[in-house]
């Protein structure tokens, strides 16, 4: 409401005598050392440590997240210790049995999405900043390597989370934009837009490129476009690797992450459905002997051996995947290469040569067995276990943990990691409800 | 006219009236010293007469006096002439020198020399230190009716407070350059009734004017300090609760600001933390908070300049936020002050604050009038307080349980070392128990306990103030030291010594919780004319405090046990320290020293009889620096050790300007008053850490690794215009408005300055000629009423976002990085409020005295922290609403007023609530969670765990986790901090005053707080029901449930405050002749603090926060220390 005319009289002439008070001496300014405002940092430099800070808030934040779809899928278990802790409490096993109890609750904020999230607004950041003050030599590598990351998040979102879920972002005058929920496929189509552009603007750096192509063919396969999935793909070379930076603690690995600390044995036909990752003794999931289970003394628990450092780096995309989309195409198109494929890629780490099961689903489950075993804990087992279920029709109880829960109980229903709706209808009036689907 | 001092002279002198009497015969000794010998003199007037006079003449008292005491005393007659007055006085076996003085007094005439023959020579006195030598001046003195003694800072004012002034230690005031012609003069003074006095100033003459004042209740007419100068209650729409420091420090178990202000003002709360810690911080509450997120402490003035009284300091995120350096908490700045240099405190609450005292002052206002110097001889003051403290440690002294359990898949049974709950016995059948001992828990052995016992602190000092008509001094010196209840145990320290391999610990690991204030202050005042003072006052203070972070001992939210078997001592201390030590943090010494200077000069003119002016220039300087250090290769765990060095420089600058005039246009009288008030305030701080040290090395200089560097910096200026008229109606009605305008670094760009509006409206009901003297029992009655507008500024980070440095590694390259962690948001504006408050002050039965307040309080555009997504950052917003109300009362009830004894009690009583109205756009949709809104800021917020005990279908008295049902969604559980205070002040006065006692009992009802111990006594074993089938399901289902909010329980408590008993020496004991000394006065109290906590808070004190003025229930602290101590007050 404006003021009134006599209200605005007076205020100004009040402000004429502070005014005058003030100017006299400069009564009314202040500095403040501690702020760094955004012109300060308008430049070439500027804009190179914002490009820093999104490929830093990258490499954290995609490590964090691995944990997390392990344990919601097969990959590994959860085994509580009652002498560290003596109270059990359902909320800290984030299986997927409590995802669920997370979901009805609304209790926490899993970070999950957020910090996934937490990358795309700093690439938000970055890229304007990049494209305004880099040096034109630079530039356009910098541009792809923004765009491709800021595509693998989206995808990760697209995969991991449940439908329904918000990619917040942020306008270039630092305003929040707040999303309307999307779907999977929805999610997946901005990932591949973001990784066209990093496509476009890498220049010099063929890493970056070949990153976006793998990750394009990734995004591409979830939504059933094979056909350009391996055309994206094409071109990869057969050596390419993408890894995490070798500076980021690899949080699987690090024995004071609480997970760990908490027990966390590797998954053994966990819930059922779960694959064998101790009992096949793979060479491509290495595990050394943890303990027996506290609960059933029967059992024992092995512990991933495939990090063995905290400078282990993760890989994020390579040949290795490009090659198992190409079977993933071949099979279906009902080309026979499928197979020749894996076992080219079996044949590479000593494994032998596995028989064509000519049942269809068979097929299937022997390319996501080869999956999960190349690429366990790296990520993408829960992407590929929702991929069953929307591109193969596999009925979710045939490809979850289900059963009774070693602690008690059953296993939930869940399918996907939840978002909080709680806090994110704090902010976000286009969120009114969470899961829309699973 | 010349009023005779009838009342001043009749006095008897059996047994009181000690300082006057040792005061007369000092002077006395002076002037026989001039003309005779000291010992001749003496004797003569040392002489003991008894008399009996009642209204004699001056000339026949003289007579009489020489008569009885075989003197002769001679005198020039126009001496007499010009003196000439009526004389009652009735005394026995006084000495001749006190009883002439006391015939004198008020008079022209001094006792002269004295004779070798023994004749007394009275003579006039001399001019310079004649008072009523002074031309066109009044003079006089007020005593306290009953007693006869001089009454020192009475409020004496001439013609309705044109002009104020109070009485020194001998009861004296005056008023100089009087204008000829007849004046109003008035004698107000807590607890005694005002009395009004008519005198004729005569060309070239002086005027006396003697009170005698009754006791009785005359609130109305005590005088307040507001920042537009001194005003009567009666003025005020709004309530301005005092405390008379002066008099209560010597007679209450204060050693600092903080006990100073606890239980004595409804409305204001003093939030504990620890018991038992050197230096321990508090928090200020006045009515309660009111806002989310900013600071709600009070703000402090001190003789009209702003001081630093808490330590908020700005976090990455801008919130205002404890400022916690190293180990171990810093002590309140507030708590810097000398209490023994305080003269009143005056409490200015609701809706006036801020009009007069700026937008900061929306939570309240503590004004602070320090002492100064009185006119007289010089009087010195020395003091000295021995305390011995223990923390009441039955509370933690719970038992101790040992679990015996064996593994049943272990054929050998061989004892599990966990805690086998129902839950692995019967669930997971992990363990058996095999039987449940009672071990010792180790708070009562003195070597193991990290709870000291009998830990002293001493306070002593002196003051001395005097002075002349033209220029008057008090200077004062303090020095107090504290030791800590909390302490490294003694087993704990050999055990780390053989450890070690070191000989000896550090003094400073060895008591690292120590606590000194050595502290000087002076004041000068100076009057180079009848129509300007000038002021000049400085205050230093030099604190060190070793804080000790309490979480070096992991136990202290339970009660541990030691292990079965017989051990060693040194296994013992070797398990203890393994177990329940923390041997870095132990190690980790943290020494805080403060500089701490404070001053102000102020003058105060009076160009002419309707118009005064003052202005002040004042400084706040203080100075911290930190060392933390755990030297290098001290510690095994961490042999590199650690180092944080912590500088915080506060200066605070204050300048007021303002002026007052009155008129009395007819039946009205006018108070107008407009100042300018410019406040700049600025902390710069740094805070570097770093490990790895140089071996044997404490320096930060000698790190290698981890190096860190924070810096703290804020500047804020404001200048605010006022202006505040008072218009009375025939001394009965009153309307105060007042208006003020301010300025501010920390507005945002967006913000339009609005004038800030009060209100209040004043009406001496009692005083309508309709009903004066009409009501039976009704003496006063007064309604009152104000309504105010306040704003709180935004801070600046929260307008102008904040972009954060930080390093990222890739590749093994380190690069610096620039972040956005707070979102700007340059549209903020101040969060606004209106406060209104009505109430009415009563005085019945002419010394009952009740006074009843109620107040509302509505704050718009709260700062909000919009919860963004994290990918965001926060944004701050004006999004919330908050009300507030609540109700004050005060009733003050004379018990007994006999000759020889008189008992009063003062009963105070405090509700208030707030409740969050609105979370604009931040409010999530109802149902899914509690926002708050609807609810008390301080609302916790919960789920109890329920049992519902059907495993098996059948109800086997065990309850599994998933039998345990939570009653969700979460919701209202309670308020965090006590809605209801109760305070009860019952004090006696025995035989005129030379026995006091007092007690203060304080209760607060109807707050939940958190039983840390409960909460954990299954994995610390001091209780024994997560173990046993006998406990309750309703029991078993919180420990399995194990939720914050199952454990949080109503913290109402029942508190024996404060106990003091003051007993005056007798004057036979003021005299060591041996050695030639001589006292005035002389006291010594027996005083106790904190003697007895009655509740049902099964945790261990429910005033003991963890983090006090932080939102949240927790309290599994240390209980507040019990204290007893002695005080002597002496006056040479």
């Amino acid at each position: 409401m404006r003021p009134s005319f006599l209200r605005r009289c007076a205020t100004r002439s009040a402000l004429l005598v502070l005014c005058g008070l003030s100017a006299c001496h400069g009564l009314l300014d202040v500095s403040d050392p501690t702020l760094i405002r955004d012109q300060d940092i308008a430049n070439a430099a500027g804009a190179d440590s914002r490009r820093l800070d999104a490929v830093g808030a990258f490499m954290v934040y995609i490590l964090v997240g691995i944990p997390r779809v392990a344990q919601i899928t097969d990959e590994r278990s959860y085994d509580i210790d009652p002498r560290v802790n003596p109270l059990p409490t359902d909320f800290w096993t984030l299986d997927r049995r409590d995802s669920e109890g997370f979901e009805a609750l609304h209790v926490y904020d899993d970070p999950y999405l957020g910090n996934l999230d937490w990358i795309v607004t700093r690439t938000s950041i970055a890229i304007p900043q990049v494209r305004l003050y880099s040096p034109d030599s630079l530039k356009g590598d910098f541009l792809a390597q923004l765009f491709a990351y800021r595509g693998y998040v989206l995808l990760q979102m697209a995969e991991d989370v449940c439908q329904g879920f918000p990619i917040n972002d942020i306008s270039d005058s630092n305003i929040p934009v707040y999303s309307r929920p999307y779907t999977t496929d929805s999610a997946v189509v901005y990932a591949i837009s973001q990784l066209d552009s990093a496509i476009a603007d890498a220049k010099d750096s063929t890493q970056y490129l070949n990153f976006a192509r793998v990750v394009k063919g990734r995004a591409l396969l979830d939504i059933g476009r094979y056909a350009e999935a391996e055309q994206s793909i094409a071109t990869v070379p057969n050596d390419f690797v993408y890894t995490t930076d070798v500076n980021h603690g690899n949080i699987v690995y690090n024995p004071y992450d609480s997970w760990s600390y908490q027990g966390f044995p590797v998954g053994d036909r966990k819930g059922g459905n779960g694959l064998r990752f101790v009992s096949e003794h793979d060479v491509r999931v290495p595990i050394t002997y943890k303990r027996q289970r506290i609960v059933d003394t029967t059992v024992a628990e092995y512990d991933q051996a495939k990090y063995t450092s905290y400078t282990t780096t993760t890989v994020l995309a390579s040949a290795t995947e490009a090659q198992l989309m190409r079977a993933e195409v071949a099979l279906a198109n009902h080309d026979a290469s499928w197979l020749t494929i894996l076992n080219t890629l079996r044949q590479s780490v000593g494994l032998a040569d596995l028989a064509d099961p000519l049942a269809p689903e068979a097929q299937v489950d022997t390319l996501y067995h080869e999956r999960a075993f190349w690429l366990y804990l790296t990520g993408r087992r829960l992407g590929d276990l929702r991929r069953l279920m929307r591109n193969y029709h596999r009925d979710p109880e045939t490809v979850f943990p289900t059963g009774r829960y070693p602690l008690g109980g059953e296993y939930g229903t869940a399918t996907a990691i939840p978002f909080s709706l709680q806090n994110e209808a704090q902010y976000n009036r286009n969120i009114t409800t969470g899961c829309t689907t699973r | 006219m010349t009023l005779v001092p009838m009342r001043l002279l009749r006095l008897s002198l059996v047994g009181f009236g000690s300082a006057l009497l040792a005061n007369t015969l000092l002077v006395a000794q002076q002037r026989v010293a001039s003309s005779a010998s000291p010992t001749e003199g003496n004797a003569v007037l040392a002489r003991r007469i008894t008399v009996q006079l009642d209204g004699a003449g001056l000339q026949q008292a003289l007579a009489i006096i020489g008569k009885s005491a075989d003197v002769r005393i001679q005198y020039q007659y126009q001496l007499i002439a010009d003196n000439d007055h009526r004389v009652t006085l009735r005394v026995t076996q006084l000495p001749l020198g006190a009883a002439l003085e006391m015939v004198l007094k008020g008079t022209s005439i001094s006792i002269g020399p004295i004779t070798t023959a023994g004749v007394i020579t009275l003579v006039r006195t001399p001019a310079r230190q004649d008072a009523a030598a002074v031309a066109d001046s009044i003079i006089g003195t007020v005593t306290d009716a009953r007693t006869k003694r001089p009454m020192r800072g009475v409020s004496v004012a001439l013609d309705d407070s044109i002009r104020l002034v109070r009485t020194d230690e001998m009861g004296r005031y005056r008023f100089a350059d009087i204008k000829t012609g007849t004046h109003k003069i008035s004698a107000r003074f807590v607890g005694f009734a005002r009395q009004v006095r008519l005198v004729t100033v005569e060309d070239g003459r002086t005027a006396t004017v003697n009170f005698a004042l009754e006791s009785g209740v005359n609130m109305l007419d005590q005088v307040v300090v507001t920042a537009t100068g001194e005003q009567r209650v009666r003025e005020l729409g709004h309530v301005v609760a005092q405390i008379n420091a002066d008099s209560l420090v010597k007679e209450a178990p204060i050693t600092d600001m903080g006990e100073l202000l606890q239980s004595r003002i409804p409305g204001l709360q003093v939030l504990t933390s620890n018991g038992g810690v050197a230096g321990a911080p508090i928090a200020l509450r006045l009515r309660g908070q009111s806002s989310i997120n900013l600071n709600s402490e009070p703000i402090v003035i001190v003789d009209g300049v702003r001081y630093k009284s808490n330590n908020q300091v700005r976090y990455n995120f801008d919130v205002e936020s404890p400022d916690i350096r190293g180990n171990g908490e810093p002590s309140s700045p507030l708590n810097d002050l000398n209490v023994n240099d305080i003269a009143t405190v005056e409490v200015v609450k609701g809706p006036s604050a801020s009009t007069l005292y700026g937008p900061e002052a929306s939570n309240g206002v503590i004004v602070i009038t320090t002492k100064h110097g009185e006119r007289g001889a010089s009087k010195w003051h020395w003091y000295a307080r021995p305390v011995t403290s223990d923390v009441p440690t039955h509370t933690i002294e719970q038992k101790g349980y040992q679990v015996w359990a064996h593994d049943p898949a272990d054929s050998t049974r061989a004892q599990v070392p966990y805690a086998c709950t129902l839950v692995y016995q019967y669930k997971y059948k992990s363990c058996v128990v095999d039987s449940i001992t009672v071990a010792p828990t180790f708070y009562k052995d003195p070597s193991l306990t990290f709870i000291g016992k009998n830990k002293p602190t001493w306070q002593y000092g002196a003051n001395a103030g005097g002075g002349n008509s033209a220029l008057t001094y008090y200077f004062s010196g303090d020095y107090s030291s504290q030791d800590g209840a909390v302490q490294v145990p003694k087993f704990v320290q050999t055990a780390i010594e053989q450890q070690l391999g070191i000989p000896a610990l550090s003094s400073a690991v060895r008591n690292p919780n120590t606590l000194q204030n050595i502290g000087v202050r002076g004041t000068v005042s100076a009057n180079p004319s009848a129509k300007i003072t000038l002021s000049a006052s400085a205050d230093y203070h030099q604190i060190e405090q070793h804080r000790l972070d309490l979480n070096f001992f992991n136990g202290y939210g339970g009660s541990p046990v030691l292990p079965p078997g017989t051990m060693s001592d040194t296994a013992v201390g070797n398990y203890v320290l393994n177990n329940y030590f923390r041997m870095t943090t132990a190690l980790t010494t943290a020494v805080d020293r403060t500089n701490r200077w404070n001053g102000v000069v102020q003058a105060t003119m009076q160009p002419t009889a309707w118009l005064s002016a003052n202005g002040q220039v004042g400084l706040d300087l203080n100075g911290e620096t930190g060392h933390t250090v755990l030297p290098g290769s001290l510690a095994i765990d961490n042999p590199g050790g650690f180092a944080q060095d912590d500088r915080r420089d506060a200066l605070g600058r204050t300048i007021t300007l303002g002026a007052t005039a009155i008129a009395r246009p007819g039946p009205l009288s006018l108070r107008t008053s407009g100042g300018v008030q410019y406040i700049y305030q600025n902390l710069d701080g740094l805070t570097v850490s770093a490990s790895n040290l140089a071996p044997g090395s404490s320096s930060i200089g000698s790190a290698i690794d981890n190096k860190q560097l924070i810096p703290y910096w804020s500047e804020t200026v404001a200048l605010g215009v006022y202006g505040q008229e008072t218009v009375g109606l025939k001394d009965r009605v009153f309307l105060d408005l007042g208006l003020r305008l301010d300025g501010s670094t920390r507005f945002g760009d967006a913000y339009h300055p609005t004038p800030l509006p009060k209100v209040g409206l004043s009406w001496i009901v009692s005083d309508e000629p309709a009903l004066k003297d009409r009501i039976p029992y009704l003496n006063e009655l007064r309604l009152r009423g104000a309504w105010g507008a306040a704003t709180r500024y935004p801070t600046s980070g929260m307008i102008f976002g904040h972009v954060e440095n930080f390093q990222v590694t890739l590749d093994n390259v380190t690069y610096n990085t620039f972040d956005r962690q707070m979102l700007a948001n340059p549209d903020l504006r101040p969060e606004r409020s209106r406060e209104f408050e009505y109430g009415f002050d009563a005085t019945v039965f002419s010394r009952a005295q009740v006074q009843l307040t109620w107040f509302t309080r509505k704050t718009l555009d709260e700062l909000n922290y919009r919860a963004n997504p994290t990918g965001l950052g926060p944004i701050w917003d004006n999004v919330a609403s908050v009300a507030q109300h609540g109700f004050e009362a005060s009733l003050t009830l004379p018990v007994i007023d006999a000759s020889s004894m008189r008992a009063d009690v003062q009963f105070n009583y405090t509700y208030n609530t707030s409740k969050l109205l609105s979370l604009g756009d931040a409010a999530p949709p109802a149902g899914i969670f509690p926002s708050g809104v609807g609810y008390p800021l301080d609302a916790e917020f919960g789920y109890h765990s329920l049992p519902v005990d059907t495993v098996g279908n059948t109800a086997d008295g065990i309850i599994f986790p998933e039998e345990v049902h939570r009653d969700l969604p979460y919701h209202f559980l309670g308020v965090a901090n006590p809605p209801h205070i109760y305070t009860a002040t019952p004090t006696v006065a025995l035989w005129n005053g030379s026995v006091r006692a007092s007690t203060v009992f304080d209760r607060e009802t109807g707050f939940l707080m958190h039983d840390n111990f409960l909460n954990t006594c299954a994995s610390t074993m001091t209780c024994i029901a997560p173990f046993v089938p006998s406990t309750p399901i309703d029991l078993q289902a919180k420990f399995v449930g194990n939720s914050y909010s199952d454990f949080l329980s109503p913290g109402d408590f029942t508190r024996w405050r404060e106990m003091n008993v003051t007993v005056a020496i007798p004057p036979r004991f003021l005299r060591i002749d041996p050695l030639h000394l001589r006292f005035a006065s002389a006291s010594i109290s027996l005083q106790g603090r904190n003697l007895k906590l009655w509740t049902r808070f099964s945790g261990t004190d429910p005033e003991s926060r963890s983090n006090p003025g932080v939102f949240g229930a927790e309290a599994g602290g240390i209980p507040q220390a019990r204290a007893w101590s002695f005080r002597f007050d002496v006056t040479p």
